[in-house]
């Protein structure tokens, strides 16, 4: 029987991994996995038109079809179950995987069943496609959360099978109490009651063409990548960063790097998740707000940016 | 009543056909003159008119319509001084210019290719320049015929890098992003004395020998061994054998139904660049030279 529509458990996505380094022209993949956790999915797909006109003519000579496009945007909470990051590309460091692609796969099934069935005559396979960004907010109210975006141009309909995802998950959803103090967080904060960290990090992904060829051979990594990662605290106080541009010659200004390394644990105290940004964190600014009339508590945010350094691991 | 000349209500027709895809036309009319003093007053002798000039840039798309403007060899178009081009003008508020009540033209005849041009890139189409040199220029000329004007054509794939097959002699392994290539006939006249300005018909006009043409492309390389296909190193100079950094060769280019040959062609410099801290891809530039070969022909498909 026809479905009468798509909601949330009849529809889910898969992404399976390049095996090779990402030097091969025709890529292959590991086992597709389907997303544990995930929360939402959007696809959208752009046929980017060229107009040209001639003289002589009002009308159109041509409307070229230049670049097809496809973007995906998947979102999942962190449950102890691999990140988004890891089922596209692998585990680690995103310069180590700039050259992975991924294969993506969305299916809908039954909207009367209460699992995920029947997908193969209703799917779609991008393959391959490329990771764009990720963003990762850790928040006191709410769960943990992943959002992910791709972008390809290749798109197929039909016959590719998604699994439900498994009934439970063996961590429970993390949330504020699953941060672990393990974690090594920047001087500024250290101490601080932290109320929510973001950290997000955008990989360009500017098209590669060349003449004989329609489609791109290949969408890079844009470098130096900028990662950013804000950390906003609860503020008992003013902040304690002066500034004092010295006037002597052959003086300078100096912000002290940091280390930010965010550890995820489960209730049972097991570590689940690393997010790496490396030692080189640099502040770059402190926001000192809230506190007002409308009975809120004043907070300082203080946003960090460090560059070609994210690692992402599942523990 | 017409504001203005836009795309629209303005065609070019060469030769009696219609030309399609043209993206603009420039027009210099050049009169130079011939100041004259003399002794005793400071009030000019005479100011004397010399050769009106004409310069007629053409840019349009390369598309798939057998129309070629500069066909074959160069043997079979050096000697061609007498193309004629006509410029419609009408109404602004048509849809195509052969449908103006008021259709002004321009003729441009015994007109000479000066120069051409052709671009390839892996962002917009294929572009083709051409510039006429002539002397003759008449507004309203009879023999330009709006009639004429009824072969444009409403549209046609436009050439974009997927028509781009191959350029034999080249390296198939190197992303090649972008491809200009050039000649230049360098058009002269033979002067002489009692000859009439406004019939440019009996002049004699001459390319001079050797026509160069020039060829460059752009490609991105992928690894340090694409290098290698260009690490052209210094020779022994001392050494008799010495040709070059590479042997002379021939270029062809193959765009899906429009072939572009030139041939006797030497390497003239290699730049390597980018790649920088800005986060650019490294590419490679190579610079051909050419002498005396140059050939387009088209299939008629693609």
């Amino acid at each position: 029987m026809a479905n009468n529509r798509v909601f949330y458990a009849s529809h889910g996505v898969a992404l399976a991994s390049e095996s090779g380094d990402g030097s091969a022209a025709e890529p292959s993949f590991n086992a597709v996995k389907t997303v544990q956790g995930a929360q939402s999915v959007t696809m959208n797909t752009n046929f980017n038109l060229e107009q040209v006109f001639q003289l002589g003519r009002l009308e159109l000579f041509d409307n070229v079809v230049t670049d097809p496009s496809v973007e995906v945007t998947i979102s999942k909470v962190l449950d102890g179950t691999q990140t988004i990051y890891e089922l596209a590309v692998g585990s680690g460091s995103i310069v180590n995987n700039a050259n992975k692609r991924t294969k993506f796969i969305i299916g809908v099934g039954s909207d009367t069943s209460e699992t995920l069935s029947n997908t193969s005559g209703n799917s779609i396979i991008c393959d391959p496609i490329y990771l764009s960004s990720v963003n990762y907010t850790l928040t006191v109210d709410g769960n943990f959360t992943e959002e992910c975006n791709f972008v390809g141009n290749d798109k197929q309909i039909g016959g590719a099978t998604v699994t439900a995802p498994s009934g439970t998950s063996k961590s429970t959803v993390l949330r504020r109490q699953n941060l672990s103090n393990s974690s090594s967080l920047p001087t500024e904060v250290n101490g601080q009651n932290i109320q929510s960290i973001t950290i997000s990090a955008d990989f360009g992904r500017e098209q590669m063409f060349k003449l004989g060829r329609l489609n791109t051979f290949h969408r890079y990594v844009t470098f130096p990548l900028e990662v950013s990662c804000e950390i906003e605290v609860l503020a008992t106080g003013l902040d304690t960063l002066g500034v004092d541009i010295p006037d002597a010659a052959c003086s300078g200004l100096s912000l002290a790097e940091n280390t930010g390394k965010f550890i995820m644990c489960d209730t049972d105290g097991v570590n689940r998740y690393e997010i790496d940004l490396g030692s080189k964190l640099k502040l770059t600014s402190v926001a000192f707000g809230g506190g007002d009339t409308g009975g809120g508590n004043a907070t300082l945010t203080y946003s960090y940016v460090t560059y070609n350094d994210l690692s992402v691991r599942t523990l | 009543m017409s504001n203005r000349v836009f795309y629209a209500c303005q065609a070019v027709s060469l030769d009696g056909t219609a030309l399609a895809g043209v993206q603009s036309i420039d027009v210099n009319t050049d009169q130079s003159v011939i100041p004259l003093s003399h002794f005793g007053t400071l009030e000019m002798y005479k100011v004397v008119p010399n050769l009106p000039k004409l310069s007629i840039t053409l840019s349009r798309i390369l598309n798939r319509l057998n129309y070629i403007i500069y066909s074959g060899t160069l043997e079979d178009n050096i000697n061609k001084h007498d193309y004629n081009l006509c410029l419609f003008i009408g109404e602004d508020t048509n849809k195509n210019t052969i449908d103006s009540l008021n259709l002004y033209n321009i003729s441009y005849r015994f007109l000479s290719i000066n120069s051409l041009n052709y671009e390839f890139n892996t962002d917009g189409t294929f572009k083709e320049t051409i510039e006429f040199v002539g002397s003759n220029k008449e507004f309203d000329y009879s023999g330009c015929i709006p009639g004429s004007l009824s072969g444009l054509s409403s549209g046609s794939p436009s050439k974009t890098r997927q028509h781009f097959i191959a350029v034999s002699g080249i390296s198939n392994e190197l992303n090649i992003q972008s491809v200009s290539i050039g000649v230049s006939f360098n058009v002269q006249e033979i002067e002489e004395f009692g000859s009439n300005v406004y019939k440019s018909s009996l002049k004699r006009k001459y390319c001079p020998l050797p026509i160069e043409t020039q060829c460059s492309f752009t490609a991105v390389i992928k690894s340090g061994g694409q290098i290698g296909i260009n690490s052209y190193g210094m020779p022994d100079i001392t050494g008799c054998g010495y040709t070059g950094l590479v042997p002379t060769k021939a270029l062809n280019f193959d765009l899906c139904g429009i072939s572009i040959a030139l041939d006797n062609c030497m390497l003239e410099n290699i730049n390597y660049r980018n790649g920088g801290t800005d986060g650019s891809n490294a590419e490679l530039e190579f610079s051909y030279k050419g002498f005396n070969y140059f050939t387009i022909r088209s299939s008629g498909s693609g």
